[in-house]
C-alpha cells in the first residue's frame, strides 16, 4: 500500500506544473487538468492514510513521516474547500507546491509503523496532533494568499480593489482558523503533559516554539487591528511567520532534544 | 498640594497608563518574550556550570551572568511577563467598558451614522433579503433601517484577554503550588507522604491483555483523616486523584533488584538498580549488573524479563549473560540473588485546593471560548435606507467585502 503515497506524491508533484502552466497560459483545460491530478492526488493520499491508521491500529500521526503526511493531508483539504470559497488560481498553485513540498519531505523521513509509546497512547493523541496538523494546514494556505496578494501588489494592482482586500481578508482568516487551532493544540497538549508528565507545562523546546508561533501571531492580530500597516505589509508578515511554525513542526525535533523528540 | 497630586496623576498617565494601554508596547512585549524563549531553545536551559563550561568555553561566565541558562526564570523574564500581564489587566478593563457602552442604543446610533455606500434602486429590497438569509434581525428607526446579529461577540476580546490572565494565574499556581514527590514502592508495601497521605501498591504490571508494553500499578490512597479511596488503577496518561492528591506512574523503566548476602559473616544488602552498577567489594571481583530488559519468547507471544549481567573476576570481564529473575550467582564468598522485576515509581502531586486544577482548565476553555466569539462570531451592524448603506460595528470587513460583492458588478478580478 505505500505505492499509494508515492502515486499521490507524484500526482501532486505533476498537478503543480500543470496548473502553473494554465495560470500562466489561462488555459481553462490546462486547469481542469491540473486539478483532476490534485483531486486525484488527494484521493490516493486519503486511501493511504486511511490505510496507515488501519494498519498501525491508531491515528496515523505519531512519527515525523506520518505527521507530515497528515499535515500535506490538512493542506491539499483546505486547499481543496478554499477553492470552492475562493476561486483563485494562483492560489492553487502555491498550494500545490507546498503539499507536493510537504510530501517530498515526508517521503525522506522514515517509514515504519512503530507501536506508540505508553505516553503517546492517550485519548487526548488525536485532539492534539490533528488539530496541530490543521493548523499549520491553515497558517500555509493564509501564506498562499499573502503570497498572492504581494504578487498583485507588486503588478500595481491598488490595494483598496475588492480582489485584493478579499486576498488579505482571505489571509487573516486563515491566520485566525490557525490561530485557534493552535490555542487548542496548545491547551490540549497542556492537559495531556498533565496527565502523562504531572505538569501542564515544562518549557520543553516543543512547547516553547509553540508558544513562539503564537506570540508571532498574536502580534499579527494586534499590528493588524491598529489598521497602521498596509495590507501589503501584513501579507509579508504571514509569509515570513511561516518558517516559525515550520521550525515547530519539524526543525525542534531535529535540531533539539526534549520530551517530544520522539514525535 | 491639590497641583502635586493633578501633576503625579498626568505622570502616571502620560508614563505608566498611556503606554501600558498600548497595543504597541503589548507587541513590543511579546515580541521581546518570544525572542527569549528562542534564545533559551539555543542553549540547554538548567544545566550545572560544569556543562556550560566544558561547552561553551570562554562563554560560560556570560551565559550564567545574563541568566541565559536558566531564561524563564530569570528577573528579567519575570519582570517581562509581569509587565505583559499588567498591561493585558489594563486594557481587558477598558475593553470590557468599551463592550458594555457599544450594547447601549446600538440600533439608534448606528441608525444616525451617514451613508457610505449607495443603493441603486430596488437593492435596498436584496440586501433586506440577503441580510434575513444570515438571520439578522432587522429593527427600524425612523427612515433607517438597522440590521444587527452576534451582539455578544462583542466580548470576545474581553474573554481572550481574562482568559489569559486567568491562565496565567492559575497556571503559576499549577506549576508552583502543589508539593511534588516522588516515591518508590514495592508491591504490597505502602509508602505515606510527607502530609501523612499514605499509598498502597496492591500489585504492578508491565503490559497490557495484548501483550503492548504498559505500566500500570492498582493502588490505594489513605488520607491523613482516614479516608481511604477504592482501589484504582493508574497508567501512565491516567493518573488517580482522591482529596487533594494526585497519583501518576511515573517511573516507565524497569526497576530490579539484587541482594548481595555472605552466608560466612552474615551480610547482606539490598540493592535497588536504576542505572548500571557494579557490586564488588575489592573492586577487582564482582557483578556488573547492566540493566532488565524484555525480550520475546520462542513462541514470539509473550515476553519476559531478564537481567543482563557481566561477570568480572579479579578484573577480567567475562561475556554478557542474561539471568532470570529468581536466579542465584555464587562468587567466592558472595551470593547475589536477582529478584522479580518490579516497577515502583510513583509520583505523588499534593494540590492546595481540590480544584486547583480544573480552574485552570475552565480558564483554558475560556480562551478558546473567547477566540471563537472573537473570529467566527463577530457582531453585524448594517444600516441602510433607501439611498444608501453602512457597515458599523468593531469588525466591520467582513461584512463589507460581503456586501459590496452583493450588490456590486462583477469585478475583472473576483478570480484571485
Ligand atoms: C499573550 C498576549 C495576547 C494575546 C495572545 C492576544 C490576542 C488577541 C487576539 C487574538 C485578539 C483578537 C484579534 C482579532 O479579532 O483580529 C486581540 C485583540 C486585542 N488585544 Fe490582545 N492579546 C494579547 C495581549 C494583549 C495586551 C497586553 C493588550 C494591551 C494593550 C492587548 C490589547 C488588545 C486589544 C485592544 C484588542 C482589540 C480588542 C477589540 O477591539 O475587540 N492584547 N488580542
Amino acid at each position: 500500500m505505500t505505492i499509494l503515497f508515492f502515486v499521490s506524491l507524484g500526482l501532486y508533484a505533476l498537478a503543480f506544473p500543470v496548473l502553473l502552466l494554465s495560470a500562466l497560459l489561462r488555459r481553462q483545460p490546462l486547469k481542469k487538468a491540473g486539478w483532476a491530478l490534485f483531486v486525484l492526488g488527494l484521493l490516493c493520499h486519503l486511501g493511504y492514510f486511511v490505510w496507515r491508521g488501519f494498519a498501525a491500529g491508531r491515528m496515523p500521526l505519531s512519527s515525523q513521516f506520518e505527521f507530515a503526511c497528515g499535515l500535506a493531508l490538512g493542506l491539499a483539504l483546505m486547499l481543496a474547500v478554499a477553492r470552492t470559497r475562493v476561486n483563485g488560481d494562483w492560489i492553487a498553485v502555491a498550494g500545490a507546491g507546498a503539499t507536493a513540498l510537504v510530501m517530498g519531505y515526508a517521503a525522506l523521513q522514515p517509514m515504519e509503523i512503530n507501536e506508540l509509546m505508553p505516553a503517546l497512547r492517550s485519548f487526548w493523541f488525536s485532539f492534539h496532533i490533528g488539530a496541530a496538523v490543521f493548523s499549520y494546514s491553515s497558517f500555509l494556505v493564509a501564506g498562499c494568499y499573502a503570497l498572492r496578494y504581494v504578487v498583485l501588489h507588486r503588478r500595481g494592482e491598488a490595494p483598496d480593489s475588492r480582489r485584493m482586500r478579499q486576498l488579505e481578508y482571505s489571509s487573516y482568516r486563515l491566520v485566525a482558523l490557525g490561530f485557534l487551532l493552535l490555542t487548542a493544540v496548545i491547551v490540549i497538549g497542556a492537559i495531556w503533559a498533565e496527565a502523562a508528565w504531572s505538569a501542564y507545562w515544562t518549557w520543553d523546546p516543543k512547547e516553547v516554539w509553540a508558544l513562539i508561533t503564537w506570540l508571532i501571531y498574536a502580534v499579527y492580530f494586534h499590528i493588524r487591528l491598529r489598521g497602521q500597516k498596509s495590507g501589503y505589509w501584513l501579507c509579508w508578515y504571514v509569509i515570513l511567520a511561516i518558517p516559525a511554525f515550520l521550525f515547530t513542526f519539524a526543525g525542534v525535533n531535529k535540531l533539539i532534544p526534549g520530551l517530544h523528540a520522539y514525535a | 498640594m491639590g497641583n502635586n497630586l493633578q501633576k503625579a496623576w498626568d505622570w502616571v498617565r502620560k508614563w505608566i497608563l498611556r503606554p501600558l494601554l498600548s497595543m504597541r508596547t503589548a507587541n513590543l512585549l511579546m515580541a521581546v518574550l518570544a525572542l527569549l524563549c528562542g534564545v533559551s531553545s539555543l542553549i540547554p536551559q538548567g544545566e550545572e556550570a560544569a556543562f556550560y563550561a566544558a561547552n561553551y568555553p570562554g562563554k560560560s561566565a556570560l551565559i550564567r551572568g545574563l541568566y541565559l541558562d536558566d531564561v524563564f526564570h530569570s528577573w528579567y523574564f519575570v519582570a517581562l511577563m509581569g509587565l505583559l500581564c499588567l498591561s493585558m489587566l489594563l486594557c481587558t478593563g477598558r475593553m470590557l467598558v468599551k463592550a458594555l457602552r457599544a450594547g447601549k442604543n446600538q440600533v439608534e446610533w448606528a441608525a444616525a451614522l451617514p451613508n457610505t455606500r449607495t443603493l441603486r434602486p430596488g437593492e435596498l429590497e436584496k440586501l433586506r433579503r440577503h441580510m434575513a438569509a444570515i438571520r439578522c434581525r432587522e429593527t427600524e428607526a425612523g427612515e433607517s433601517l438597522v440590521f444587527h446579529k452576534n451582539g455578544f461577540g462583542r466580548f470576545g476580546s474581553f474573554l481572550i484577554h481574562s482568559a489569559i490572565l486567568l491562565v496565567v494565574l492559575f497556571g503559576i499556581g499549577a506549576l508552583y503550588l502543589p508539593q511534588v514527590q516522588d516515591v518508590d514502592c514495592r508491591v504490597g508495601e505502602s509508602v505515606t507522604l510527607s502530609d501523612g497521605t499514605e499509598i498502597e501498591v496492591l500489585s504492578f504490571r508491565m503490559q497490557d491483555e495484548s501483550g503492548k508494553l504498559d505500566y500500570a500499578s492498582e493502588i490505594r490512597i489513605t488520607l491523613p483523616d482516614g479516608q481511604r479511596s477504592p482501589v484504582r488503577e493508574i497508567k501512565v496518561n491516567v493518573p488517580a486523584s482522591f482529596g487533594r492528591v494526585k497519583v501518576f506512574q511515573w517511573t516507565y523503566g524497569v526497576g530490579g533488584a539484587v541482594s548481595a548476602s555472605n552466608p560466612v559473616t552474615g551480610e547482606e544488602d539490598l540493592f535497588e538498580l536504576e542505572e548500571p552498577v557494579f557490586l564488588s567489594e575489592d573492586g577487582l571481583t564482582g557483578v556488573q549488573v547492566l540493566g532488565v530488559y524484555e525480550a520475546r519468547a520462542e513462541d514470539g507471544q509473550d515476553s519476559y524479563l531478564f537481567y543482563q549481567v557481566r561477570i568480572v573476576s579479579n578484573g577480567t570481564v567475562m561475556p554478557d549473560m542474561q539471568v532470570q529473575p529468581g536466579e542465584e550467582i555464587r562468587l567466592g564468598d558472595w551470593v547475589f540473588r536477582f529478584h522479580e522485576p518490579y516497577y515502583p515509581g510513583l509520583r505523588a502531586k499534593i494540590m492546595p485546593i481540590p480544584v486547583s486544577n480544573s480552574l485552570l482548565e475552565i480558564a483554558m476553555l475560556l480562551l478558546l471560548a473567547g477566540l471563537f466569539l472573537s473570529f467566527y462570531l463577530q457582531p453585524v451592524l448594517v444600516k441602510a435606507d433607501a439611498e444608501g448603506y453602512t457597515v458599523a460595528g468593531p469588525r466591520p470587513e467582513k461584512m463589507r467585502l460581503e456586501l459590496e460583492k452583493l450588490l456590486a458588478e462583477p469585478e475583472e478580478g473576483d478570480k484571485a
